[in-house]
């Protein structure tokens, strides 16, 4: 459905995407400044990349080679800014009408109607976009690009200007909206938690390039790659070399220690990465509760909370995974378990690595402990 | 009071205004939207009246548009057009008078419309034209009426130039500046005292209504 290869030489990095999406929802995530609005901007033809071909629906909107090269107008691309980019000086109605000039009357009146009905934005018409809300403002943005009834849809960073609770609303309705049309959609964001409520596809950009394609499940779950891992919140990433490796998982020396893993296609004495997700590891109340490896008795030595989560800082009193630092393993937890812990009072935990969440990357040549 | 004057100031300065309007906006458009070669050149080069001796720049008009020089010598041949020593001469040298004061304010103007709307426009499907006209031309419309007011009442004022280019031809290519020069040098204060009141109104008043635009159009 949406083929995009660019190649592009920018000041600060070099823009090289490389990405194949189907119908529905492509999330790309990735930090500011990785190239993520950038492409978006060579899909709907407002940059002019250096190489490559852009293929929306079977027809090629850019290829460097054949010497194709659409303006915007003609791409038939529906592009939501990241502050909207409403007409100050038009009226809901006017900015949603705006596409289908040239149509007649008749035509146009009931297209919009019909949208803003869709969007729950009747009523306000005759607003100009400085009176809405910012909620609203972005479902005129939404209902003026689909209105013209586009082959992709690009979102850079809708939600980024609203509060949290909108935001979610609106996730929520992008949803419904994305299924009532069933249109290729490319969303940007940077926000995680965004990417892996809406993507139905998730790729993961960083300095201008794709580093991975997958499921928001795999890409969080099996990152490909250190960068993928660190993008998605792997905290935890421990770096050895792998002692044992058999049918039923590996072991690896980590620092003074060792843990082991499901089984992963390396061989004995490869250096490794072992990423581990902070929600993945369980405090133990009682001995003999949990896996009966990656056991570690320690100490909290520092706590954080956002009121959603609490994170936690913890220090083996035994063997060291990081000797040289001042934790060895972040862990997450949901207030309700903190509190049922009582952790509040209680510094002096066991806890368990359980071998299903880890997941084990290659490491290169220049990682070595 | 010979009423002459104060027409032919008015005509000069309307129509002077006009082309500012025209090409001003044009120039302006071009520099805000694309870096062109020599850009800064060009900025310099349109900057340049409000500085020189409008002596300079009448000199300069004179040779580029006078029956010897290249423009004033096509003008001539193709269209039958004389600009030196008539009223056509005046309305040149008024326009390019006024042209920095018009330019500057419709450039910030123009500089100040948002380009991602106008990509926004684009997307929709809307051709460059449309686009300018519909987004740029209205967003950019309060600063650029602020230019061609500035540039109307210095267009309505030009002296110098408007000596070199048109002369000073009583009935002919005399404007208010040059009328109360020839009454101050006649010894008629009593003309003089009401044309200078009628020019410094007829300035004042573009000034006020010009600070006026602009305020408004920094707070939409």
């Amino acid at each position: 459905m949406l083929e995009i290869c660019l190649r592009k030489r920018l000041p600060s990095f070099n823009l090289e995407i490389d990405l194949h999406a189907e119908a529905g929802l492509t999330v790309l995530f990735g930090p500011s400044g990785s190239g993520k609005s950038m492409t978006l901007r060579a899909v709907a033809g407002l940059m002019r990349p250096d190489a490559g071909r852009i293929v929306v629906a079977g027809r090629v909107l850019f290829d460097a080679q054949a010497g194709i090269n659409l303006p915007p107008q003609q791409r038939r691309v529906g592009f939501v800014m990241q502050d909207y980019a409403l007409f100050p000086h038009m009226t809901v109605a006017e900015n949603v009408a705006y596409g289908l000039a040239g149509r007649p009357r008749d035509e146009v009146r009931r297209a919009v109607a019909e949208m803003l009905r869709l969007m729950e934005l009747d009523g306000l018409e005759a607003r100009r976009p400085a009176q809405l809300s910012g909620g609203q403002q972005q479902r005129v943005a939404l209902a003026r690009a689909l209105v013209t009834r586009p082959q992709v849809l690009l979102l850079d960073e809708p939600f980024a200007a609203l509060d949290a609770t909108l935001r979610e609303q609106l996730r929520h309705e992008l949803q419904t909206i994305q299924r009532h049309f069933r249109i290729p959609t490319l969303f940007v964001t940077h926000d995680l938690a965004e990417a892996y409520f809406l993507a139905e596809r998730m790729a993961v950009v960083d300095g201008g390039r794709v580093l991975q394609v997958g499921t928001p499940h795999e890409v969080v779950y099996r990152p490909a790659d250190l960068r993928v891992a660190r993008a998605t919140g792997a905290r935890n990433v421990l770096t050895g070399r792998v002692l044992t490796a058999s049918a039923s998982g590996l072991t690896v020396q980590i620092g003074q220690t060792t843990l082991t893993t499901p089984p992963y296609p390396f061989a004995v004495g490869a250096l490794v990465h072992l990423c581990i997700r902070p929600e993945q590891i369980i405090l133990i109340k009682r001995e003999g509760d949990g896996a009966p490896e990656n056991r570690f008795r320690g100490e909290i030595v520092e706590e954080m909370t956002n009121g959603l989560s609490y994170r936690l800082l913890f220090r083996s009193a035994g063997p060291r995974l990081l000797p040289e630092q001042g934790h060895d393993l972040e862990i997450v937890l949901p207030p309700h378990v903190y509190d049922a812990l009582g952790i509040a009072h209680e510094k002096h935990w066991s806890l368990c690595v359980r071998p299903q969440g880890i997941h084990v990357i290659a490491a290169g040549p220049q990682a070595a402990p | 009071m010979d009423l002459f004057p104060l027409l032919l100031s008015l005509r000069v300065a309307t129509v002077a205004t006009l082309l500012n309007l025209l090409l001003g906006t044009l120039i302006a458009w071009a520099l805000a939207r694309w870096s062109l070669p020599g850009q800064s050149l060009l900025e310099t080069l349109i900057t340049l009246p409000t500085v020189l001796p409008p002596t300079v720049l009448g000199y300069y008009l004179l040779v580029l548009l006078g029956s010897q020089g290249a423009v004033g010598r096509w003008l001539q041949g193709t269209l039958g057009i004389r600009l030196v020593f008539t009223w056509y001469g005046a309305v040149v040298a008024a326009t390019v008078s006024a042209f920095p004061l018009f330019v500057g304010p419709a450039h910030a103007a123009l500089q100040g419309v948002d380009r991602r709307l106008e990509d926004a426009a684009r997307t929709l499907g809307r051709s460059e034209w449309a686009i300018f006209f519909t987004i740029t031309l209205p967003l950019a419309g309060r600063g650029i009426l602020a230019g061609a007011v500035l540039a109307f009442a210095r267009a309505m004022g030009d002296f110098g130039a408007t000596l070199m280019v048109a002369g000073n031809i009583p009935g002919r290519t005399q404007t208010m500046a040059l009328a109360i020069y020839d009454a101050v040098q006649a010894g008629n204060y009593a003309a003089a005292d009401l044309m200078v009141l009628i020019m410094t109104l007829s300035a004042a008043f573009p000034l006020w209504l010009a600070r006026r635009l602009s305020r408004v159009a920094q707070t939409p």
